[in-house]
C-alpha cells in the first residue's frame, strides 16, 4: 500500500544546508582522535605522578574528562559569532551539534567513549566504594545531558537563555 | 582434552579446523569466565552497574537518528483519495466584495500633473481642490524645482540601474546624503531608493532574532512590517501613552535582570507624526525613559521630516533637542519634500553597517539621479526659506481645525500643529443616523465616509478615507477622512475646504437610511 509521508517542517530541516561553524568540527575524524589523545594524555600525566596509586590516577583521568566534556558540550550556550541570526544563541554545543539530530555518528562516538573509560578504570582498579560513586556520578551527569530526552531542557536554571523568558 | 584426543587425526582438515575452534572458545570462554569472577570483587551491585552500562552502549548503538521536532503523518490511500476530494482550488485573485468593487469604481483619477488644483480624469473634468496628497510644503508642482529636473534628466537619464554598492552611486546620492546629514544635525545619513522599504530595512538590519522591541501601538503600516521582519521580541504600549511606555520598560528590564546570557539590544520603536491619528510623539519624555532604562530609540519621521520644528528637521528640531539623542532617525523625502525615497540619520558606524546589511540598501537599485536633485532642490529651499513654508502651513493645519471643530456631528483628530487631519463622524451621530437600530459595522461607516468624500468632491474638494489593508494591520484603527493641509494652500481654500466638509456631513446626516 503506497503511503505518503508528511514532514512538519522543523528547525533543523530548514537548515538542512546551512553549517553552522560552532558544531561542524564535532563532526571531523580528526576531533574523533583528539578525544583518544586527551584520554590518554590524562592518563599518562595522572599516572606519573609520585606516590599515585591507580585507582587516583584513573579517577582523576575519568573525572577531568567527564569534566572536559562537560564544559564543551553541556556548560557554554550560544556561539562565539552570528549564526543565522542568533539562531543557536540559546543552545549548548550538544544541541548545536548535526542540528539537533539524535543519535548521529558523533554523539554516538562521544556517549561511549566516557563509559568505555570508566568501564576500563573499573577493570584495571579496585575501586572502594566512595570513588566508585564518585566516578559513577560524574559518568552519569554527563549520560543525562546528552539523553534526546534532555534535549533544550533545562533545570536548576543551569544555561538559562533568553529563550525562556516571558 | 578433546584437542589432545583430535590430535592423532591431522589429515582430516574438517575435523581439526573445528577442533581448533573448540579450543578457542574454551580458552575465551575460560578467560571471561575468569575476568568476571576477577572483577566481581564480591559486590553483586557494581556489576550490575556495570552490566547496565553495556546494556545501555549496546541500546544506544543500534538506535536511529532522528530529527526531535519533526512529526510524520502517515495517511492511508483512502485518506488521500479523501483529502484530494475535498479540495476545492482557491482562485488565483479572490472574489472582490461588494464594497471593494465599489471603492474600486470610484477610484480617483487625476488628468495631468498631480498638486493643489488638479484636474480630474473622470466626469466633467472639472479643477478641484487637492486635499489628498502629503505634499505639505507645496514642493510637488514647485516650476523651478520641475525645471532644473528636465535638465538633471539630460545628465543622468532616467534610472540608475543598480544597488549603491554595484555602479549605483551618483555624485548626486553622496551629495544629499551629506545635505541630509547636515540639515538634520546628525552625524551622517545613508540614502534608500524607496520610502516603505527603508524601515523595512533599518529595523531588521539592527534589531535581530533574541532582541527586544518596545513599540507604540499605533504605528503605521510599514512600521508594523518591519517589526515582524526583524523576529525580535515584541512589547507594545499604548497608543502614546508614556506611563504604559514606562510600565513595559521596567518590566522587560526586570526579567532581563540576573541573566546570564549576553545582554540583547534594546529599541524603542515609534514614529514622529502618526500617519493613522496625526498625533505628535512626546519625544522630549521619551528621550527621558531611554536614558533612564538604557534603550535606544528608533524614529519614524517619515511625515514629520519637512513638517515640524522652526526649520523643518523633525521632532528633535521641534522639542529643541539634541539630534544625536535619536539613535536612529528615518525619514521620507515623498511627502513633505515631494521626491521619492527614504534616508536614515545615524552615527557613522550605524550608517556604514546599513552600508552592509541593509537589505533595501544592499539589494535594491539606488534613487535616480533626477529625483535625487529634486529632493537636494527642495531640501535647499526649505533650509534657505524656512519661513516662506512652514508658518503658512501651520498656520493653515490651525485654521482648519478650528473650522472644523466648529462642525456639529464632527470629530476632529490630531495635534494641532500637525497637517495631517483626521476627521469621524461622531458615535452620536452615527447612532441618530441609523433609524432602524442596529449596530454599525465596518463597511457601514466606510461607506458613509465614501459618501462623504462624494460630496466634497461635488463642491470641488477632493478628500480621501483613509485605506488599510484589514487583514494585516495589528490594531485595526478607526476609519477616518484624512485631510492633508499644504503651504501652498490659500486661506480661501481653506475655508472652502471646511465650507465642502460641512454641507457634506449635513447632507450625509440628514439622508434617510
Amino acid at each position: 500500500m503506497p503511503t505518503i509521508v508528511q514532514r512538519v517542517a522543523s528547525v533543523a530541516n530548514l537548515n538542512e544546508f546551512s553549517v553552522n561553524p560552532n558544531s561542524h568540527w564535532v563532526n571531523h575524524k580528526g576531533s574523533w582522535t583528539t578525544n583518544i589523545v586527551i584520554i590518554i594524555v590524562f592518563r599518562f600525566v595522572f599516572g606519573v605522578i609520585p606516590w599515585s596509586t591507580p585507582e587516583l590516577s584513573w579517577t582523576l583521568t575519568n573525572l577531568s574528562y567527564c569534566l572536559f566534556q562537560y564544559l564543551m558540550f553541556h556548560g557554554i550556550i550560544g556561539t562565539p559569532f552570528e549564526v543565522n541570526q542568533g539562531e543557536y544563541d540559546n543552545l549548548t554545543l550538544w544541541e548545536q551539534m548535526d542540528n539537533g539530530e539524535q543519535y548521529t555518528p558523533t554523539k554516538k562516538f562521544l556517549t561511549v567513549v566516557p563509559i568505555i573509560v570508566f568501564l576500563i578504570s573499573t577493570h584495571y582498579t579496585n575501586y572502594d566504594v566512595p570513588t566508585f560513586i564518585i566516578n559513577f556520578t560524574a559518568l552519569l551527569i554527563i549520560l543525562i545531558a546528552k539523553l534526546p530526552a534532555f534535549h533544550r531542557v533545562r533545570f536548576f536554571g543551569i544555561n538559562m537563555g533568553q529563550s525562556s523568558m516571558h | 582434552m578433546e584437542s589432545a584426543a583430535n590430535t592423532p587425526l591431522p589429515e582430516t582438515g574438517d575435523v581439526s579446523q573445528r577442533g581448533l575452534l573448540r579450543t578457542v572458545w574454551d580458552v575465551s570462554f575460560r578467560i571471561v569466565i575468569r575476568y568476571i569472577k576477577n572483577s566481581y570483587k564480591d559486590d553483586p551491585f557494581r556489576t550490575f552497574l556495570e552490566v547496565c552500562l553495556v546494556g545501555f552502549i549496546i541500546w544506544y548503538m543500534t538506535k536511529q537518528k532522528y530529527n526531535i521536532g519533526t512529526n510524520e503523518v502517515v495517511l492511508t490511500t483512502k485518506e488521500i483519495d479523501e483529502l484530494c476530494e475535498d479540495w476545492k482550488p482557491e482562485p488565483l485573485v479572490p472574489e472582490l466584495t461588494e464594497f471593494e468593487r465599489e471603492t474600486l469604481d470610484k477610484a480617483v483619477l487625476i488628468d495631468g500633473p498631480n498638486g493643489i488644483r488638479v484636474k480630474l480624469a473622470s466626469g466633467s473634468g472639472k479643477q478641484v481642490l487637492n486635499f489628498a496628497s502629503y505634499n505639505f510644503l507645496g514642493f510637488i508642482n514647485s516650476p523651478d524645482i520641475e525645471k532644473r529636473a528636465q535638465e538633471m534628466l539630460r545628465k543622468y537619464g532616467v534610472g540608475s540601474c543598480g544597488p549603491p554598492g554595484f555602479y549605483g552611486t551618483l555624485d548626486v546620492h553622496m551629495e544629499l546624503e551629506k545635505q541630509l546629514a547636515a540639515f538634520v544635525g546628525h552625524s551622517s545619513a545613508i540614502l534608500y531608493s524607496q520610502a516603505f522599504t527603508t524601515t523595512l530595512s533599518v529595523i531588521p538590519c539592527f534589531s535581530k532574532r533574541g532582541d527586544i522591541i518596545v513599540a507604540d501601538e499605533g504605528v503605521a503600516f510599514s512600521l508594523q512590517q518591519a517589526i515582524a521582519l526583524s523576529r525580535s521580541k515584541v512589547y507594545w504600549y499604548k497608543h502614546n501613552d508614556m506611563a504604559d511606555l514606562e510600565r513595559v520598560l521596567a518590566e522587560v528590564n526586570a526579567q532581563l535582570a540576573g541573566r546570564k546570557s549576553a545582554l540583547p539590544r534594546k529599541f524603542i520603536i515609534t514614529e514622529g507624526l502618526f500617519q493613522n491619528t496625526g498625533d505628535i510623539t512626546p519625544l522630549d519624555a521619551l528621550v527621558e525613559l531611554k536614558h533612564k532604562y538604557k534603550y535606544r530609540i528608533i524614529l519614524d519621521e517619515s511625515l514629520s521630516f519637512g513638517v515640524m520644528g522652526k526649520r523643518g528637521a523633525g521632532l528633535t528640531d521641534h522639542y529643541n533637542l539634541d539630534p544625536h539623542e535619536v539613535d536612529l532617525m528615518i525619514g521620507a523625502l515623498n511627502n513633505a519634500i515631494g521626491a521619492s525615497g527614504g534616508f536614515c540619520c545615524a552615527d557613522k558606524d550605524l550608517v556604514e553597517h546599513q552600508r552592509l546589511s541593509g537589505l533595501g540598501y544592499c539589494f535594491s537599485a539606488s534613487m535616480p539621479g533626477i529625483l535625487t536633485v529634486a529632493a537636494a532642490d527642495a531640501l535647499h529651499s526649505l533650509e534657505n526659506n524656512p519661513d516662506d513654508y512652514l508658518p503658512a502651513m501651520r498656520e493653515n493645519s490651525v485654521h482648519l481645525r478650528t473650522l472644523l471643530r466648529r462642525i456639529q456631528g464632527l470629530q476632529v483628530e490630531g495635534s494641532n500643529e500637525s497637517p495631517v487631519v483626521h476627521i469621524r463622524l461622531t458615535p452620536e451621530t452615527l447612532v441618530r443616523m441609523k433609524r432602524s437600530g442596529g449596530a454599525w459595522t465596518k463597511t457601514d461607516i466606510d461607506r458613509v465616509l465614501t459618501e462623504l468624500t462624494d460630496e466634497a468632491q461635488k463642491d470641488g474638494v477632493l478628500l480621501t478615507r483613509s485605506m488599510f489593508v484589514d487583514e494585516h494591520e495589528r490594531l485595526m484603527p478607526n476609519s477616518s477622512i484624512r485631510i492633508c493641509v499644504s503651504a501652498a494652500h490659500t486661506k480661501k481654500d481653506i475655508e472652502k475646504c471646511a465650507h465642502a466638509v460641512k454641507s457634506a456631513v449635513s447632507r450625509v446626516t440628514s439622508k434617510k437610511r
